[in-house]
């Protein structure tokens, strides 16, 4: 087999790396286009079947590297677990560079092989002057260190934490001998380790070896230094091992056989070589030197060892009394919750009961006997499980934020939760929406309850470091993210490693689409050898990163459970874990969520109080509006939470929705699983009356009402298992997770006989029944959190509501919150501008350094109250009933508009150059010394340079000071040298000359250069004509043009997407002067016009035109070709 | 050092030829051996196997074999190589 075969086909690649381990992960080539896309969560283990070959002699691996030594290995855990079992291995013990990275994956797999020991360690890196990527042979010495048993391992990973953290930065620990020697205590075991341990070195460089290894006996002890050996077929190997087993016996310290395994099996060395590669950033052949001979850093079976040690007795058996003395499950090592502050004579128990009961007038005024049965079943469970303590942290942090004005929500299944909703974490009334508690938190699950609250994004910061500072640094830390090998990166180290110039790297690496929509394979020319590396590297662990705010608090130093190191931005500190190897590990996580679109709404709100006076949070806003939903029905929902997007945008004339629940719904719908498992369009049909409204029994009816009897929400799962199966909530919430994992067949057993004995009380028999259960089981795996899409839909309908009333300060709070959503700025400031909302450009002497409001006339930045417009019924609370959808009634947005006396000025840090460190300084040098006379004195008071203020100029800043973009772009470098330094009035200035105006194209130009937005244009407003002439319509022309027909239009292409459901279809979105088209792709249509749809900014597409009946209009393309515009847009592709 | 290597053969004491699995174990130990095709010589020590794997990124010179050095019965050692199924002398240490 040689390594240029021809590879596998990409689809066969991408079927095989749709992790069979874990079953139900996206495919690789899901991207945003399912938006919002598929759970990351990573899904459990499942050990792939295993032929085991039998060893007679038992042997452990005790010195073992996986794929989280980052480019120093080249099986992942899961992998070197499974061939361990394999070979029959007595345990396996995984030692990583400087970390516990992959030890949980290991466990997890572990787990499912209990007659396999694990014994967790790590490799030690001494002397590290700095980080040692792009070194060919890493400097510094190593320390193999094995963990005994639990207090060994929270001792080691201590250690690991202050090496770390004394290091300062990423990737450099700093380590003292003396220090570790104290931490070990005698819980830990030594090996002479590697080469670069300092027993070996001193025997290779002409040290002296006795001397190192009595130096580790003394801070180690006696008992807890082991000599190791390991043959990797060197001719040297064996000379070395006979003076390390002459050296050990001379100090009566015993030998222990070793693979120092780099991988699982032989023919991964070609992999590992060109990691190695990659760590040393260059090619293998100027690697080639310092590569090992060959493949022989695999896992090996106790057998093969005895073969290779037979020169030393023991050296392989004593392996296994070593793991027993060592090893341990690692689960055993879960730490618990801090312990909370609580009044005196209260216990957390107590307080979480009182504060829950204080919140009932408050929240319910009273309540009926059945509702306070369950908030004190719910209170029960809590206590029976011991997790008052979470409730309250959380309250505590919510509270926190509500006291600072930072709007957060609780989202996910905490919303079941009427504990929750009385300490004002969700927002969603559980009785209201009959949300089983159990889909929360059941008596009879294990895991940790989680609560996720999102808070307004640009605010997140302080709940975080409220969390610091509150539970220290020591007791609380940030969960790790693992970045993975993107396949552009992959492709690109690749192709170095194998030798590619950096420009045929390049060209490769572009020729690979974003995320996962990898290459098909007739659209690329990279040599199968490059694919075939890059393949195998795209689940390997790149580097970590900071999840976003997920946080772990525990009651002893988090440090101790798992190391924390440095991340990459200054002052954070992270795990070495991810959220998922918390999860699975029982540490409590609290995840802290920015939600940009809180931050857009806080933003709104504040534009609104400020220049209109009127004042509106979450919990005021009129509800149910009908003219909200008459503008989702129309599909007019850019900037709109979560149904912004083209899939959700193409849904809502379908599903027309007219109360918030047909929005809890639309969100659930618009997802993979729901599409995939085909209850859309039943559903649609349904819901418009096609189809009759039918229940699998009628007992399923309360259940299943609400959702015109199609069963979408896991909730109602566990709801049918209940109202047809006779079973309790908790065994209901049981099957729901039994039916969801692909463990666990025993438990669903006995859940199943129950479930069956209870619907034949019910009269459902046989086939009847098998056909329920079934129906029960096919949504199991799709189902979306009810409660989630409820907290979900209370800020659709919010963001819509703001939208409608207020359109200029929610597209001024949308730009505030960037990077956020689905368009880019100016696709909003596009949109915003068809609802007549007035945009204009940045201005020196008015614009913030965001952007803001102002009243029509004023100069003064300091928000002026201006009158609303609009109609004043739009702001009562009780609002009339909504009428059915009438797609023919007039509807017009500004009956709506509140804010139509205001206009939106663009921020000075979007300018080029300028930033907002920068728009800051010039905003408040303005506020405190007066407005600028002129360029010169910004110069002067504020040091900016040519460049920005040629940016300035190009976006129009300075048409303040009389000054035209040409005028002002002429004197930019004139007005630079005032810098401060200078004496003022010493610069001769010249009078310029008269310039021609600019033509609208340049105006347009500068501003989509100096700012990605213009206020008042659109590039494809400049080949109208040539379009009008060919033929082509405008998106605008779309609405009325007739359906079936062959069209033609012409755009901005804004969007590509391809998501993993639509089965290779491409979608893209166009922009035109007038508005948006949907352009539906095939594949055989993209591959033939591959460079174009995949490349050109702009293209005409040719084809049929479909309009539902619902109005909603796509053009199925049969051509393409380019278009030629002067302006640079950008799309977003494959996010 | 031999000018080109020269085919050799290398037998276990069932009299079977020695060969390499693909985890770089051997099948048995090396008990005799011929440089030239007649006469065999005893096998009276020997080391290996030293695996190489030879620039395998670059299909001209990629090569994988593995090199023993074995002792005869007149104490003159010699580098054997196995290649592609098949030894080779490469080498005798005077």
């Amino acid at each position: 087999m040689g390594w240029s075969n021809p590879p596998v086909p990409w689809s066969e690649y991408e079927r095989r790396l749709s992790d069979s381990r874990r079953p139900g992960a996206p495919p690789v080539g899901a991207d945003g286009g399912d938006s919002p896309g598929w759970s990351n969560k990573r899904n459990e283990y499942i050990p792939p079947a295993v032929e085991r070959v039998s060893s007679t002699v038992r042997y452990a691996e005790l010195h073992a590297h996986t794929n989280f030594s980052f480019l120093d290995g080249a099986a992942s855990p899961e992998h070197l677990f499974e061939e361990a079992a394999r070979l029959d291995l007595h345990a396996l013990a995984i030692t990583d560079h400087d970390g516990f990275y992959g030890i949980v994956r290991m466990a997890e797999a572990a787990e499912t092989h209990p007659d396999i020991g694990t014994v967790f360690g790590a490799e030690l890196s001494l002397g590290l002057r700095k980080p040692q990527n792009g070194a060919a042979d890493p400097e510094g010495g190593h320390l193999l260190v094995l963990a005994r048993r639990e207090e060994g391992y929270h001792r080691l990973a201590g250690a690991l934490t202050s090496g770390q953290l004394a290091g300062l930065e990423k990737g450099r620990p700093i380590y003292d001998l003396d220090e570790l020697a104290a931490q070990a205590g005698g819980h830990w075991m030594v090996l002479t380790g590697c080469r670069k341990g300092s027993v070996r070195s001193a025997l290779v460089g002409g040290g002296d070896p006795i001397t190192e290894l009595d130096a580790l006996i003394d801070r180690f002890g006696r008992d807890n230094v082991l000599v190791e050996l390991y043959d990797h077929g060197n001719p040297l190997d064996s000379d070395h091992n006979d003076a390390l087993a002459a050296i050990a016996e001379r100090r009566g310290i015993p030998t222990v056989a070793t693979g120092n395994v780099h991988y699982a099996r032989p023919d991964q060395y070609r992999l590992a070589t060109a990691l190695a590669a990659v760590r040393a950033r260059r090619s293998l052949d100027d690697m080639d030197g310092w590569l090992p001979a060959s493949g022989a850093q695999h896992l090996r079976s106790g057998d093969e060892m005895a073969r290779l040690f037979s020169r030393y007795p023991g050296a392989v058996e004593r392996t296994v009394e070593i793991a027993d003395d060592l090893g341990f499950q690692l689960r055993r090592a879960k730490p618990k919750l801090p312990k909370q502050e609580v009044p005196d004579g209260h216990t957390p128990m107590s307080w979480l009961r009182t504060l829950v009961w204080e919140a009932i007038p408050r929240k319910y005024g009273t309540i009926t006997e059945s509702t306070r049965a369950r908030i004190e079943r719910e209170l029960e469970v809590i206590e029976m499980k011991d997790f008052p303590g979470y409730f309250l942290i959380v309250w505590d942090i919510v509270q926190f934020a509500r006291g600072r004005g930072i709007l957060c929500q609780g989202r996910g299944s905490a919303a079941n939760s009427v504990v929750c909703y009385l300490l004002d974490v969700t927002a969603v009334d559980p009785i209201k929406h009959k949300l089983p508690f159990e889909r929360f938190l059941s008596a009879t699950r294990d895991e940790e309850p989680d609560i996720d609250v999102d808070f307004d994004s640009d605010r997140r910061e302080e709940a975080i470091q409220y969390v610091y500072d509150k539970y220290g640094r020591r007791n609380a830390a940030q969960v790790a993210n693992v970045i993975q090998y993107r396949p552009k990166f992959a492709v690109r180290d690749m192709a170095k490693a194998l030798g590619a110039s950096p420009g045929q790297q390049d060209a490769w690496s572009k020729q690979v689409e974003r995320h996962g929509a990898l290459v098909s394979s007739d659209e690329h020319d990279i040599p199968d050898a490059v694919v075939g590396l890059a393949l195998e590297v795209l689940s390997f662990p790149r580097h970590l990163g900071i999840h976003s705010g997920g946080m772990v608090l525990t009651d002893r130093p988090v440090g101790e459970v798992c190391p924390i190191e440095h991340g990459r931005m200054k002052d954070r500190t992270v795990l070495q874990w991810d959220k998922d190897d918390c999860a699975w590990m029982g540490l409590v996580k609290f995840d802290l969520l920015g939600l940009g679109m809180l931050s857009a709404l806080q933003h709104t709100f504040d534009l609104v109080r400020d220049h209109l006076g009127e004042v509106w949070e979450l919990a005021t806003i009129p509800q149910e509006e009908q003219g909200v939903y008459d503008q989702l029905c129309r599909a007019d929902s850019v900037g709109v939470f979560q149904v912004e997007s083209r899939a959700q945008m193409g849904m809502l004339p379908r599903m027309q929705p007219r109360c918030l629940y047909d929005l809890v719904i639309e969100i659930a719908m618009v997802r993979p699983g729901p599409i995939q498992g085909g209850a859309v369009h039943p559903y649609i049909r349904r819901k418009m009356g096609i189809d009759p409204i039918t229940y699998l029994h009628p007992d399923a009816k309360p259940v299943l009402e609400r959702t015109l009897g199609i069963p979408l929400f896991q909730e109602q799962l566990m709801q049918l298992a209940m109202a047809l199966g006779d079973l309790d909530a908790d065994q209901a919430d049981l099957l729901r997770r039994a039916m969801g994992s692909k463990r666990g067949h025993e438990k669903i057993e006995t859940l199943e006989r129950d479930l069956y004995e209870g619907m034949k009380r019910h009269g459902i028999i046989g086939a009847d029944a098998d056909d329920v259960y079934l129906r029960i089981q096919s949504f199991a795996n799709f189902g979306f959190a009810e409660s989630h899409a409820q907290s979900f839909g209370l800020l659709v309908y919010a963001s819509a509501w703001l939208r409608l009333h207020y359109p200029a300060a929610f597209l001024a709070g949308l730009l505030r919150a960037q990077p956020m959503g689905f368009y880019s700025p100016a696709s909003l400031v596009a949109d915003a501008r068809r609802h007549g909302v007035k945009v204009v450009r940045p201005d020196i002497l008015r614009s913030s350094w965001q952007p803001t409001l102002e009243g029509g006339g004023s100069v003064r930045v300091e928000p002026v109250e201006t009158s609303p417009t609009g109609n004043d019924s739009c702001l009562l609370h009780d609002q009339p009933p909504v009428e059915p959808y009438d797609i023919g009634a007039p509807f017009d947005t500004d009956d709506h508009r509140r804010d139509g006396n205001l206009v939106v000025r663009l921020g000075l840090a979007e300018v080029k150059g300028i930033g907002k460190d920068v728009a800051k300084k010039i905003v408040a040098e303005r506020e405190a010394h007066g407005p600028y006379p002129d360029m010169a004195g910004l110069v002067r008071r504020t040091g900016l340079v040519t460049a920005q203020l040629e940016a300035l100029a190009a976006a129009g800043a300075f048409e303040g000071f009389g000054l035209s973009m040409r005028e002002a772009l002429w004197a930019a470098g004139d007005a630079a040298q005032n810098r401060a330094e200078y004496l003022e009035g010493s610069m001769v200035s010249v009078q310029p000359p008269l310039f021609s105006m600019p033509s609208g194209m340049e105006v347009l130009a500068a501003d989509l250069w100096a700012t990605g937005i213009s206020p008042s244009d659109h590039p494809i407003r400049y080949v109208r004509e040539q379009l009008r002439q060919r033929g082509a319509l405008s998106a605008a022309e779309l609405r009325s043009a007739e359906s079936g027909r062959r069209i033609e239009v012409g755009g901005v292409v804004t969007h590509r997407q391809r998501p993993a459901t639509a089965s290779g279809i491409t979608f893209m979105n166009l922009e035109d002067e007038t508005g948006l088209v949907n352009v539906i792709c095939s594949v055989g249509v993209w591959n033939r016009y591959r460079r174009v749809a995949r490349d050109a900014p702009a293209i005409v597409v040719r084809g049929i035109l479909e309009r539902s009946p619902e109005g909603v209009t796509n053009l199925l393309a049969d051509r393409l070709e380019p278009l030629g515009i002067a302006h640079h847009t950008a799309s977003r592709d494959f996010r | 050092m031999l000018e080109r290597p020269a085919p050799a053969l290398v037998l276990d004491l069932a009299g079977d030829e020695v060969t390499i699995d693909d985890r770089g174990l051997i099948s048995s130990p090396p008990r005799r051996f011929s440089i030239d095709g007649r006469s065999m010589r005893e096998v009276t020590g020997w080391a290996g196997p030293w695996p190489i794997a030879v620039r395998w990124w670059d299909s001209a010179s990629a090569t994988t074999a593995s090199r023993f050095q074995v002792v005869d019965e007149t104490g003159t050692a010699w580098l054997l190589v196995l290649e592609g199924g098949a030894w080779w002398v490469e080498a005798r240490y005077d």
